[in-house]
């Protein structure tokens, strides 16, 4: 077992399978072959951290994702049971985790977070979408113009 | 004076007694009358007073609107300092563009509608939203026009030219929809022209009728860098030369087509032995020469639609690269036709195939296909393949029928079935499906030999019927328990049985008992994956 201590000093214990779905705490683990010592993580919160071992310990054992070889593609955004139960079910701390999993560098973490957001953007308008996320309209008159122009042909039907 | 002074100035008259003003009204005549002199006097007084009412109602209602408008503004600042303390803010632009990333899926620039249009959406949120969209070429390159959604003015044309421009030299998922016309309208012509202008930029390219595609071909393209999933009906490939309109195609590798003029192939410059997946929606004997020509081929999909025909022949077909093969079945094929599964299953030979896929397309719609069993079996026999993935999808296998199969698969590691939509007479999920699944079950022979699938490491189960008694859940916790211990804890040598180490098991209309279910928590917590949803329980039992 190896002990993870969060930014507010909390510690957390897991198994070396489970830290290792992410690439930081693998890479880290390579050099540290005594146990005792804890692995300071000072840019997560212990709140955050227990969903993300709770993640991890979930998909132990799971093939690690390979990068894909072009992003390019189109994708269909699909998300397993477990893990929009698990990620809606923290949308609070969303943005925390999706941080998180992009500095432990645990992909499938990153893209479940991402897609979960992407999710709630597709389909709204663009004042439900600043409602949601709290976003302030600070456009300026004339790129409001701009945009009034752009889109006539969009909504006028 | 200030205007606060006066507002604080402001006195009343507290000494206005009009009750006794009513007494003299009713009381005094003649000579009781007051004076005129006093009387106008306390009118004036009064008055005066009423002036400074007036003035100090005034000075009150610009108070209010100085509160309210200074309300207004604490409500904006408070929404200003709100948004930028939004944990949305902290993400950098990298993870913002990669979540834009997914919700620009695709944009459909002929519904009229900004929220199909996801990358124009978020260039209209904010101004940092706006400069990360338009900074991005890849949001703007998806893009999907149906034809005969599209309205018939300048909208659409600019809408596209504001996103062809926008994706800059980005890579172009293209999808050209809509019902078959017989001729276009100049702007759904000038449409696809556009489109077909950037086939060097082409990377993914879907399309749906004829004069569509005939359309996009107004520029007579041949050189497709970029192009590698291509979805086209068998109409592509009547027109003269079109199949040799790909040949320098270096990057194609998956081919959608509804039907083929298979007689074509050989004679043709197409590269066919580039392909590594085709979808496909018929089946003749000519099938052999495409597999032959697609040397490379590893995932192989076949799907029933209303006019498409599947006939059985006697012509062996053998695909020895093929690995991944697909089914997608429906009721709805032509009336002449057999059933997709027994036409392919019964003439092909895969000996390299690791993945059986078998789903239905609309599961609305009666299936009334039964299990082809013998010729499933036949078909094992014949290729030899080491099957290691099987996932049945509302399809109808009665249970014996199942088991029956999975006898014949001791390759199996992942095994997944969905009985939804299926009659429960016709359902495989049985208490006798799941009771065959124990590892410790004894038949009277060696125990090796009579566990099924042995190798089995991940399970997912799909039920779809109702009630506290449609399914035992304490023996199907008793078979996970059994797969998992035998597994970990067993002579694997002398035993051969793999740990099962991921069960997902969803109930689509019943609820479960959490004590029932609690011993697999204990395997979760031993590195087991273990999901179970229940209906109307959701989400995941286990969740933390």
């Amino acid at each position: 077992m190896f002990t993870l201590l969060s930014e507010d000093g909390i510690s957390f214990q897991a198994e070396r399978d489970v830290l290792e779905r992410s690439v930081l705490l693998k890479n880290m683990l390579e050099d540290v072959q005594d146990s005792s010592n804890s692995i300071p993580l000072p840019n997560v919160a212990s709140a955050v951290l227990e969903k993300v071992l709770h993640f991890c310990e979930h998909h132990r054992g799971d093939p690690l994702p390979v990068p894909e070889e072009d992003e390019t593609r189109m994708r269909k955004i699909v998300i397993e049971d477990w893990d929009y139960d698990f990620i809606s079910a923290n949308c609070d701390i969303v943005f925390e985790i999706i941080m998180a999993a992009n500095y432990l560098d645990i992909k499938d973490l990153l893209d479940l977070g991402c897609k979960y957001v992407a999710s709630l953007i597709k389909g709204k308008s663009t004042e439900q979408i600043r409602e949601l996320f709290h976003i302030v309209n600070d456009l300026t008159p004339e790129e409001e113009e701009k945009i009034k122009k752009e889109n006539q042909w969009a909504e006028a039907v | 004076m200030s205007f606060q002074a006066a507002l604080e100035s402001f006195q009343i008259r507290t000494n206005l007694d009009l009750a006794d003003t009513y007494e003299k009204l009713r009381t005094e005549y003649g000579s009781s009358v007051p004076s005129k002199a006093e009387l106008a006097r306390e009118i004036a007084e009064a008055e005066k007073e009423m002036d400074g009412c007036e003035a100090q109602v005034h000075r009150l209602q610009c108070h209010i609107q100085l509160l309210q408008h200074h309300r207004r503004r604490l409500d904006e600042y408070t929404m200003c300092l709100r948004s930028l303390m939004a944990p949305l803010r902290k993400l950098p632009n990298e993870l913002m563009l990669r979540i834009f990333d997914w919700a620009c899926e695709m944009n459909d620039l002929t519904s009229g509608r900004l929220q199909t249009m996801p990358a124009l959406t978020i260039s209209c949120v904010c101004s940092h939203w706006r400069d990360l969209a338009k900074s991005y070429p890849r949001l703007w390159s998806r893009i999907c026009v149906d034809l005969t959604e599209m309205h018939l003015d300048r909208r659409d044309l600019t809408l596209l030219e504001t996103y062809l421009e926008l994706s800059q030299e980005s890579p172009l998922s293209i999808e050209i929809l809509g019902h078959k016309l017989e001729t276009l309208e100049p702007r759904q012509a000038a449409l696809c022209s556009m489109l077909g202008s950037y086939s060097e930029r082409w990377q993914e390219l879907i399309v749906s009728q004829p004069t569509f595609y005939k359309a996009l071909l107004t520029h007579d393209p041949n050189h497709f860098p970029l192009l590698d999933s291509l979805t086209i009906s068998n109409f592509g490939f009547r027109l003269p030369g079109s199949l040799d309109r790909f040949q320098d195609a270096s990057r194609l590798q998956s081919l959608s087509l509804l039907s083929f003029p298979l007689a074509k192939v050989h004679k043709s410059n197409f590269p066919w032995q580039q392909l590594t997946s085709l979808n496909i929606c018929s089946y003749s004997k000519e099938i052999k020469s495409l597999m032959e020509a697609s040397s490379n081929l590893t995932e192989l999909s076949f799907r029933e639609w209303e006019d498409g025909t599947f006939k059985r022949n006697s012509f062996p077909v053998v695909a020895p690269t093929v690995r991944a093969l697909s089914f997608s079945v429906s009721q709805t094929s032509h009336h002449e036709s057999e059933s997709l599964i027994d036409v392919v299953l019964s003439s092909t030979t895969f000996p390299a195939l690791t993945s059986l896929y078998i789903d239905r397309i609309d599961v609305k719609e009666d299936y009334e296909h039964p299990w082809p069993k013998d010729i499933v079996q036949n078909f094992l026999s014949r290729s030899r393949c080491t099957l290691t993935t099987l996932s049945l999808k509302s399809i109808p296998i009665v249970d014996e029928d199942l088991i029956d199969l999975l006898r014949r698969l001791p390759s199996l590691l992942h095994l997944a079935i969905d009985d939804s939509s299926v009659t429960a007479h016709n359902s495989p999920i049985t208490l006798r499906f799941i009771q065959s699944l124990h590892a410790f079950r004894y038949n009277g022979r060696s125990s090796s030999s009579s566990i099924l699938v042995r190798k089995l490491q991940s399970l997912s189960l799909t039920f779809s019927g109702f009630g506290p008694k449609s399914f035992s859940d304490r023996d199907f916790v008793g078979v996970v328990s059994s797969r998992w211990y035998s597994g970990c804890y067993t002579d694997n040598s002398e035993i051969g049985t793999a740990c099962l180490s991921s069960v997902v098991m969803r109930f689509l209309h019943r609820d479960v008992s959490d004590d029932v279910y609690a011993p697999l928590k204990h395997l979760e917590e031993a590195g087991m994956r273990v999901v179970i949803l229940a209906q109307p329980k959701l989400p995941s039992l286990y969740s933390k």
